[in-house]
């Protein structure tokens, strides 16, 4: 198992957010998280990332116990995080987001950003751009490229189609599949319950900070209590 | 005619120590969010440390190096003993800004018991002005403009060119994403007080070779430096740099209409004007939405 929570609590100073989440990615798999806001998806994905530490439970990665280091070590070890907002440097050009995807690792600038080019071509044509000057779809891909310029081996995405056109979330989509298919598990939060579980193969119901139904998607999708709950009918 | 051509000089020797000093404060907000008010006596310490290692017969260069030296430790020793401990504590910007006018007043009080509060002068060797366009210039204020030309051009290269250059914009810009692709913030932090305390002192010095020698220099030129920040955007170090100039060569044509006395108030007025008028500054820019 590549990445593996058992019985995780965390949260905000006293205010605990998950009680006890237990929750597993593969090699290979893109595995959705969903659930009402408020349930603690984001949270899932910070704890893991090392920006919140979990006051309980265990977090393996690859094996290895990764509960409460620094998400400065986690790069380095091979996962990378999107954060649902503010996740590019917008006074930045383009080129320099990226170089600063691969701060860690200063050797790797060069290949990742042939990396992400080679997989966002329209970011190519943009490299000189200041990131405030992209649009909203451009800004997301950026995010994803900063992510992928170390080529992680475990990839944690919190809601990227939030905020985008219609056209735009298909586009996105399209691409995380992609990404995953070139070899990178994905873990994604989601608050399309429905395209979420589209693209993954697994997925994890979250409700009120504690697990309540998980599964492979495709079960999950006609779930009859899920598609009343979560689906909206 | 040559009244212009030597306003426009002494303007812009005024204006580009402003932007040094402007240019540490500026930065220092942008990544730490406070104004430091002790800035000011960092000033104040490179124009007093480079007297005192004249005194003690050291050449000038050798004494302005050392000087810049043992201000950079001033403000690393500031931070280590305050400013740290206090963003460890999670301390607010009014804090931080009052524990700095508190490290203002000490720095001040140490100098003053060095120093006492006389003016002072550095021994220099008497310059004699030349003619240029009319106005006149002495050779040591051509050596201050190219340095302050170069000093800029060299920390727009590193923060340009550079990994960690690129690494304080970056933090400066976002810092929760800063620590998302793992940033080594002490590290920022550091370079950080390195180049704008280095900056400071390099401002102070230049101010004790074209003027004198004052305890209560650093305040003056910070309330100038503040003024110029305010005008080029909070957090802009191209905005620092402009917002200095603009306030050196307008308090300096403001004495073709009023007297000198009242050149401090003209930097002050284009401030209000700027706030009033363009509350983001100069170079405050608008992410695009959508």
């Amino acid at each position: 198992m590549l990445l593996e929570l058992r019985g995780v609590i965390s949260g905000y100073g006293n205010l605990d957010i998950l009680h006890g989440v237990d929750m597993e990615v593969d090699n290979g798999e893109i595995v959705c998280i969903i659930g009402p806001n408020g349930a603690g998806k984001s949270t899932v994905l910070k704890t893991i990332f090392g920006l919140l530490k979990p006051k309980g439970g265990t977090i393996f990665f690859a094996g290895e116990q990764i509960k409460g280091i620094d998400p400065h070590r986690l790069i380095r070890k091979g996962i990378s995080f999107v954060p649902q907002d503010k996740n590019v440097f917008l006074s930045l050009t383009v080129e320099e987001n990226l170089a600063m995807g691969a701060y860690t690792r200063p050797n790797m600038v060069e290949k990742g950003k042939e990396l992400v080019f080679s997989r966002f071509p329209s970011l190519y044509d943009r490299r000189d751009i200041r990131a405030c000057y992209l649009s909203g779809g451009e800004r997301k891909l950026l995010a994803i490229g900063i992510a992928l310029m170390l080529e992680p081996s475990l990839l944690l995405l919190d809601e990227p189609s939030m905020g985008l056109s219609p056209k735009y979330k298909k586009a996105l989509f399209d691409k995380i599949t992609e990404i995953n298919q070139g070899g990178i598990p994905i873990l994604i939060v989601e608050q399309n319950a429905y395209k979420a579980l589209k693209i993954s193969h697994r997925g994890y119901v979250l409700d009120m900070g504690k697990n309540k139904f998980q599964g492979e998607s495709g079960e999950l999708l006609v779930n009859s209590q899920i598609k009343k709950l979560y689906l909206g009918g | 005619m040559s009244l212009v051509a030597q306003l426009i000089v002494n303007g812009i020797i005024a204006g580009s120590t402003y932007a040094l000093v402007a240019i540490g404060l500026t930065m220092v907000f942008g990544i730490l969010h406070f104004i430091n008010f002790s800035h000011g006596e960092l000033v104040m310490l490179g124009a007093y440390f480079t007297l005192a290692l004249i005194s003690i017969e050291l050449s000038l260069p050798i004494s302005i190096s050392i000087a810049i030296l043992l201000v950079v430790l001033v403000g690393l020793i500031t931070d280590i003993m305050v400013f740290k401990p206090l963003r460890n504590q999670k301390a607010d910007s009014l804090s931080l800004l009052i524990a700095s006018i508190g490290v203002s007043i000490v720095l001040q009080s140490l100098a003053q018991l060095c120093w006492g509060r006389d003016i002072k002068v550095l021994d220099l060797p008497p310059a004699t002005p030349i003619e240029f366009f009319g106005a006149s210039i002495t050779l040591v204020q051509i050596v201050m403009i190219f340095t302050v030309a170069a000093t800029m051009f060299l920390l727009f290269a590193y923060l340009n060119f550079t990994r960690i250059g690129t690494a304080l914009r970056a933090t400066s810009d976002n810092e929760e994403m800063a620590r998302v692709v793992g940033i080594d913030n002490d590290r920022v932090i550091m370079v950080l007080w390195i180049i704008s305390s280095a900056f400071a002192a390099i401002g102070g010095i230049l101010i004790g070779i074209n003027t004198n020698l004052q305890i209560g220099m650093g305040l003056l030129i910070l309330i100038k430096a503040l003024a110029a920040i305010i005008i080029g955007s909070v957090g802009n170090i191209r905005g620092a740099l402009i917002g200095g100039m603009v306030i050196g060569l307008s308090e300096n044509f403001a004495l073709i209409a009023l007297p000198s006395q009242y050149k401090d108030a003209v930097a002050f007025t284009i401030m209000i004007l700027v706030l009033l008028l363009k509350p983001e500054g100069i170079f405050g820019y608008k992410e695009r939405v959508g």
